[in-house]
């Protein structure tokens, strides 16, 4: 992390004290949807309550998917704080999510209310939806619930990560006494097919430094991208996935040579689990989880979507 | 906790947990060979370390808690059972977090599956696995042959959790190793927190089923693509 954004880190910290007598109870909420016609993809529906919002689609790989820029100017959530973004993506329109910056999740005031993000995507039949967001920082002391659900149809498809800061590592802060329990589940037609809770609260704060856990790593980052079609049990597979299967292979044991050289150092790999590739991150360094998560999105994109990676620009400035 | 049954559901019990029972659930470590190739785990106690967390962290929230669920489903008078049933078998699936940790679960779900036919058994799951062949969850399938064979839920619950326990300490003795005499110690130590385990799993809630423990995903993924290995995956 640059020293610029350290140091403002840093003064967010000290200033953003738990002051009980000003409670700023901030509920926002954003609700989009997007429409295929003619034209391409289109945002139809754009509609927010409170600091949450979209200003424009952008267009930079044609119409058919517009990048959005998910905005949330106050930058945290402090105690009390609902966000709530919903995303309809109607059948066979495309569309991909981004954030410009971190989310923040800030020391708890004293009253200790939930800080409450849920984001909701709604996928129809044969669209696709990719959510690629920055880390979301956990200061200590914070008592989060964070979830991300995504509800699939047929022929919907899906790429997304979450990476979660356990404090700002660059800055020593250490948020293992945070609680904070993050659920992300996907379903597809219904039917769960992937679930993942993660709960760090008094009970559970062994796993931070527990081997089986987080090995004292900040940094928790996990992947998902599918559905791919599965292979028939009763013929041979398809060149598609024997060639996902090598590349998933090679990344393992690119990873695991680092892991054993490195004495363990960051840790991350990948899986195919079920009709979805999953792949985690477990290290001390945000941006190296999503220069991963970006590489791992680039070489599935163009099975998954038939589509090239094309990066969002705010990535680049 | 104090389990109360019938010597005929106690015995059932015995053999539905027992090794002889022929599911193949010692072929996996579920993770645990590479943790060892990484040298995570390297003694009786980082394997107790090891071991403990997870009961905490993941049979507590997936496991028992479905095996729970499918077991009340079987006997649930309201509705189609074999959904239920299903809907709790998917869940077990959706929870497993890596492909060898998918497959521990349902090799051996399809190798109780075939077993039930000779020892006369029906199940919901059969039923529903007649249309729609789909991977069935070791975890529903025990629940289902527990609840057919007047096994008591509390019963099943520790019957599962003993059944977890023994695959994983055999996977440590031969993988660590460990003495014969270590195994039965690493044993005793870790039943301690059964109750506890089985406590937790009963006290949550449909939405806060699921689990994350990151370094043991990362060490099952490794598994897969580990050059040698005994264990499958």
């Amino acid at each position: 992390m640059n020293t610029a954004l350290t140091a403002v880190l840093k003064n967010e910290l000290s200033t953003n004290s738990s002051d009980p007598s000003a409670p700023s109870r901030w509920h926002a909420r954003l609700s989009l949807g997007l429409k295929l016609g003619v034209r391409g993809t289109r945002l139809v529906h754009n509609e927010h309550d409170g600091p949450l919002y979209v200003q424009k689609p952008f267009y930079p790989e044609g119409a058919e998917l517009p990048h959005l820029y998910i905005l949330h100017p106050p930058g945290g959530l402090v105690s009390g704080d609902r966000l709530q973004l919903d995303v309809e993506v109607e059948e066979k329109a495309q569309v991909l999510l981004t954030t410009p910056g971190a989310g923040r999740v800030y020391r708890a005031r004293a009253d200790r209310t939930l800080q409450h993000q849920i984001n909701s995507f709604q996928v129809k039949e044969e669209a696709t939806l990719e959510w690629l967001p920055l880390e979301t920082i956990i200061f200590p002391n914070a008592r989060t619930r964070l979830e991300t659900k995504v509800e699939l149809d047929a022929g919907a498809r899906f790429v997304g990560w979450e990476v979660t800061s356990l404090g700002l590592p660059a800055c020593d802060l250490d948020a293992a006494d945070a609680e904070v329990s993050q659920r992300f589940t996907v379903t597809l037609q219904g039917k769960p097919v992937f679930v993942e809770q993660f709960h760090l609260n008094a009970r559970t704060r062994r796993l931070y430094q527990a081997m089986v856990g987080m090995q004292s790593k900040p940094i928790n980052g996990v992947f998902v991208a599918g559905p791919f079609k599965s292979d028939s049990p009763f013929s041979a597979k398809t060149k598609a996935s024997q060639q996902r299967a090598q590349w998933i292979a090679d990344e393992n044991h690119r990873q695991s040579e680092h892991i054993l050289k490195q004495n363990g150092q960051v840790l991350a790999a990948l899986s195919q689990v079920g009709d979805f590739v999953v792949g985690r991150y477990l290290g001390d360094c945000s941006e190296q989880a999503r220069q991963l998560f970006e590489r791992w999105w680039a070489a599935l994109r163009p099975e998954l979507l038939g589509r090239k990676a094309c990066p969002p620009r705010i990535w680049l400035t | 906790m104090a389990i109360t049954t019938t010597d005929t559901g106690l015995l059932r019990l015995l053999q539905l947990s027992s090794v002889s029972l022929p599911v193949g659930g010692y072929a996996f470590s579920q993770g645990l060979e590479y943790a060892i190739e990484a040298g995570w785990v390297d003694s009786i106690s980082s394997a107790e370390a090891w071991l403990e967390l997870q009961m905490h962290d993941a049979l507590a929230r997936v496991d028992l808690p479905i095996l729970l669920r499918s077991y009340q489903a079987c006997s649930s008078q309201q509705g189609n059972r074999s959904e239920q049933v299903y809907y709790w078998n998917q869940m077990a699936l959706a929870c497993r977090e890596t492909r060898e940790l998918r497959l521990t679960d349902t090799a051996m779900g399809e190798a109780l599956m075939r077993l039930l036919p000779s020892l006369g058994v029906s199940i919901p799951l059969s039923e529903h696995s007649k249309d729609t062949p789909e991977d069935v969850s070791f975890v529903t399938a025990f629940a289902c042959v527990a609840h057919q064979w007047q096994v008591e839920q509390d019963a099943a619950l520790l019957g599962y959790a003993w059944s977890w326990l023994e695959n994983q300490v055999a996977a440590a003795t031969k993988l660590i190793p460990l003495g014969q005499t270590q195994a039965q110690q690493l044993l005793g130590a870790l039943q301690q927190y059964v109750p506890e385990t089985i406590e937790t799993a009963k006290a949550l809630a449909d939405d806060e089923l699921g689990a994350s423990l990151p370094a043991l995903a990362i060490s099952s993924m490794l598994h897969e693509t580990q050059y040698t290995r005994l264990f499958r995956s």
